[in-house]
């Protein structure tokens, strides 16, 4: 399947505004030529052209400790749990399974052996009815090393996803922490009134400080991709680092916002390989970017959308979209119901779970416009 | 106490099992590379050590230039002692003698004693049999005496012999070995062709050290140079592997595989509900990888589990630590993958084996399990690129076709060559860490 010739906004190569494919300046930074050739962007997305004035009346809601589906007694508190790769049951207390051994610090019972529920098996989330997010381990692998965070703005939500990268050993932890850390500074500076797109660069970049100060090998330290997003009525502004995306979904016509930092994107780009091609690569999913101490100087691509009508933003980990790669299809999975975020979140990742789940699934689905008393817009 | 060298264990497997799966494989490799990098090491940086030269004086050693050459080894090997470490030299035959110092103790390297010690050398003569057990023993109460004077030495033996252990039995020499099992290390070698292998190997093997052939005295010079400078650059003392396992699991083995083979398992000692010591020995700036094979309780599809963790020790402090992880799963693929370093040391260990039960049925007249485990031997040496022991196999057997393993005995073998075949035997190749093909 070839997911990159969907990417319907041409982004500026500077700023990262979404322009038009044959526009031969950005409106934005000035940037002469500043598209590569793609698709021509859908009449849905517009460029932001403010922040938004925050509005009163809708309470900052944080959101409270993720709701799981495993039994709560295997994990008391998931926002409070060991410092080790395991991150799941404290560390002291007694094995689920041999019911006699203490948990180690790394999450293996010291008597039997057994791993012991991360409690990040299945996560799910709400911050009001603006948003939801739902976090699974997949069927293939043994530990879910994405998260999300997620939370309500005094005008709308943000929500941020991480994809720990699996070879390098304590990246469930990265994630963890890429997620929090980054909420809590989209959170404050929203809610203070900067600029979301400042925030999402300061956001991402606290993030990557995060990760990249965890103690790692020199070889493979731990590292994360990152996306995230802030809606409000003023419109939508995403950030990303590496291959978890960004979605517009509406009946009008749904597009990706975001671009892979990955081989296989960045091949296409250069116009090296064919896209078929590169994604047939086994080189496809090698990031070009990331968070962590060996990813360089970080430099967060940052977007902003006013879309004309209402819909969904996905945000999404690369559990998602390897299964479901077209906007179309997430969009006729994600818009069927007349229900809130979290089935549609819920949607989503059953549909990747029947397509094999081969890889840990997060989804995150923010509302737009923000449901709330003062919006300036309706459905 | 010297600066330990910074250790880091590495752990190669394929830690997926099938449903019901039991049995995981690992190669741990273990590292020390002393913190000033590689290179030579400040004397500052290193153990105190003891040194001990055993030299074989029976009778046979006035043939051939043995008894010369093992006088330039055993100088060459005083030369390089450095300065404060303590040793002796003795004689070995019937009886042990004390060739340096006088009376049974140790001295000072320095000078003065070195070129006291070379002096006494020169006088050595041959004559008399050979009772290797008492010659360790001996060993044992110059090292015994030396305790007091520096804790945590490394305490090391060079044994040199031409012959078999005949002027004492073996429940003599077995009698020994226990005694000085844990007391020191001891390297050994043997010169000309009328020593036994099997006897070396099981010397060693008790007292943690290596041994190899010396068919040409000339060559002895420089081998026990090696050897005492390799002994004079360990930094710690005493390192033992510590072996975790799960309650219900059981360690079906562990096996030195570089630089050689050598089966830890019935070493084990224990030191806790779920744990299991095994003594390495001293060390300086060397690798060394060790496979080991442990059976668990098969966990539910998508269930990982720690099979095993080892950690290397020294008295009280932990150098480092590795995982063996085992985790159930429905993906064949990834189930039946074989991790190439452990094929590659399960091929070397597979190949010492069927090389000495090759010589063990030839020796016995046995042709047809001799043909058939030397023609065995042939195809795992070329598997694991073990291009010594092909060369060595070569003089051995006439190999017809050597995909298959078909070989004939060769009629007329030297006596050195099958017992260059039986010691290197157990010498393994790397594989460099990249190596790691799975199928």
């Amino acid at each position: 399947m070839n997911a990159d010739q969907h990417t319907p906004v041409a982004l500026c190569r500077t700023c990262g505004q979404p322009v038009n494919e044959r526009d031969r300046f950005c409106e934005e930074c000035g940037r002469p030529d500043p598209t590569t050739p793609r698709t021509p962007p859908l009449g849905t997305a517009l460029p932001h052209a403010s922040p938004p004035p925050a509005s009163r009346g809708v309470p900052s809601v944080p959101v409270p400790a993720p709701r799981r589906a495993l039994p709560p007694e295997r994990r008391p508190d998931p926002r409070t749990p060991p410092a080790g790769p395991g991150g799941g049951i404290a560390a002291g207390s007694a094995c689920v399974d041999c019911g006699s051994g203490a948990v180690g610090a790394d999450g293996y019972c010291e008597q039997c052996g057994l791993r012991q529920p991360s409690g990040r098996e299945h996560v799910e989330a709400e911050a009001g009815r603006f948003g939801a997010a739902v976090s699974d381990l997949g069927l293939r692998r043994s530990r879910n090393e994405d998260a999300f965070a997620l939370a309500a703005l005094p005008a709308g939500v943000c929500a941020v996803v991480c994809d720990g990268v699996a070879t390098a050993p304590g990246s469930e932890e990265a994630s963890r922490l890429a997620a929090e850390a980054a909420l809590a500074v989209l959170t404050g500076r929203v809610t203070a009134g900067v600029d979301p797109r400042g925030a999402m660069r300061d956001a991402a970049a606290r993030a990557g400080e995060v990760v990249a100060g965890m103690p790692g090998d020199p070889d493979s330290s731990p590292a994360c991709t990152f996306v995230s997003a802030v809606v409000d009525a003023g419109g939508i502004t995403v950030g990303w680092v590496g291959d978890s995306r960004a979605y517009w979904l509406s009946a009008a016509g749904s597009c990706r916002l975001t671009t892979d930092d990955s081989w296989a994107s960045s091949m296409i780009e250069q116009g090296a390989m064919s896209a078929e091609d590169a994604w047939a690569d086994r080189r496809a999913h090698v990031l070009t970017a990331w968070l962590g101490a060996d990813a360089g100087p970080l430099d967060p691509h940052v977007a902003a959308f006013r879309p004309t009508g209402p819909g969904l933003v996905v945000l999404c980990s690369d559990g998602l979209w390897n299964d479901l790669p077209e906007p179309s299809d997430l969009a006729a999975v994600a818009l069927t119901g007349r229900d809130g975020p979290l089935d549609a979140a819920r949607r989503l990742l059953r549909a990747a779970l029947d397509a094999g789940g081969h890889d840990n699934v997060t989804v995150a689905v923010l509302r737009y416009p923000p449901p709330g008393p003062s919006r300036e817009r309706g459905r | 106490m010297s600066d330990f060298p910074e250790f880091t264990v590495r752990v190669d497997q394929n830690p997926y099992l099938p449903a019901g799966g039991r049995e995981m494989h690992a190669i741990v490799s273990v590292e020390a590379r002393s913190s000033g990098g590689p290179g030579p090491v400040a004397d500052g940086g290193r153990a105190p050590a003891a040194e001990i030269i055993m030299i074989d004086t029976s009778g046979s050693m006035s043939y051939r230039g043995k008894m010369a050459a093992a006088k330039r080894a055993a100088r060459a090997a005083v030369n390089v002692l450095r300065d404060g470490v303590h040793f002796a030299v003795v004689a070995g035959a019937n009886r042990p003698r004390m060739v340096y110092p006088q009376g049974e103790r140790l001295v000072r390297a320095d000078a003065a004693s070195r070129r006291g010690a070379v002096d006494a050398v020169g006088r050595l003569e041959a004559a008399g049999g050979t009772a290797i057990g008492s010659w360790l023993r001996l060993a044992d109460r110059l090292f015994t005496g030396h305790d007091a004077v520096a804790e945590g030495a490394v305490k090391h033996a060079i044994l040199l012999t031409d012959g078999k252990n005949q002027h004492e039995s073996d429940e003599e020499l077995d009698a020994a070995l226990r005694q000085c099992t844990g007391r020191f290390l001891c390297d050994a070698r043997g010169v000309g062709t009328d020593w036994n292998v099997a006897e070396l190997r099981k010397i060693t093997s008790v007292l943690l050290g290596g041994f190899l052939d010396v068919p040409d005295p000339a060559d002895l010079e420089a081998d026990f140079l090696a050897m005492t400078r390799a002994a004079m650059s360990k930094q710690v003392a005493d390192v033992t592997l510590r072996v975790w396992t799960p309650q219900q699991a059981r360690l079906r083995f562990i096996k030195q595989m570089v630089p050689a083979v050598e089966d830890l398992t019935g070493r084990r000692g224990a030191s806790g509900a779920q744990t299991g010591d095994y003594p390495l020995g001293a060390w300086g700036d060397e690798n060394r990888e060790y496979h080991l094979c442990v059976e668990v309780q098969p966990g539910d599809v998508g269930r990982q589990m720690r099979a095993a963790w080892v950690k290397l020790v020294a008295g009280d402090q932990v150098l480092a630590s590795g995982n063996v992880i085992a985790e159930w799963t429905d993906d064949e693929a990834r189930s039946t993958r074989i991790n190439g370093r452990v094929a590659h040391h399960t091929g070397q260990s597979e190949l010492a084996e069927a090389i000495q039960q090759g010589l063990e049925a030839r020796r016995e007249g046995d042709e047809d399990t001799a043909t058939a485990r030397l023609g065995r031997a042939v195809v795992l040496a070329r598997e694991v690129g073990n291009e010594q022991i092909s060369g060595l196999l070569d003089k051995v057997v006439d190999v017809v076709d050597p995909a298959h393993g078909t070989v004939r005995l060769k009629r007329d073998v030297a006596k050195a060559d099958e017992m260059s075949l039986d010691t290197r035997s157990v010498r393994t190749v790397r594989t460099r860490h990249g190596d790691e093909a799975g199928g």
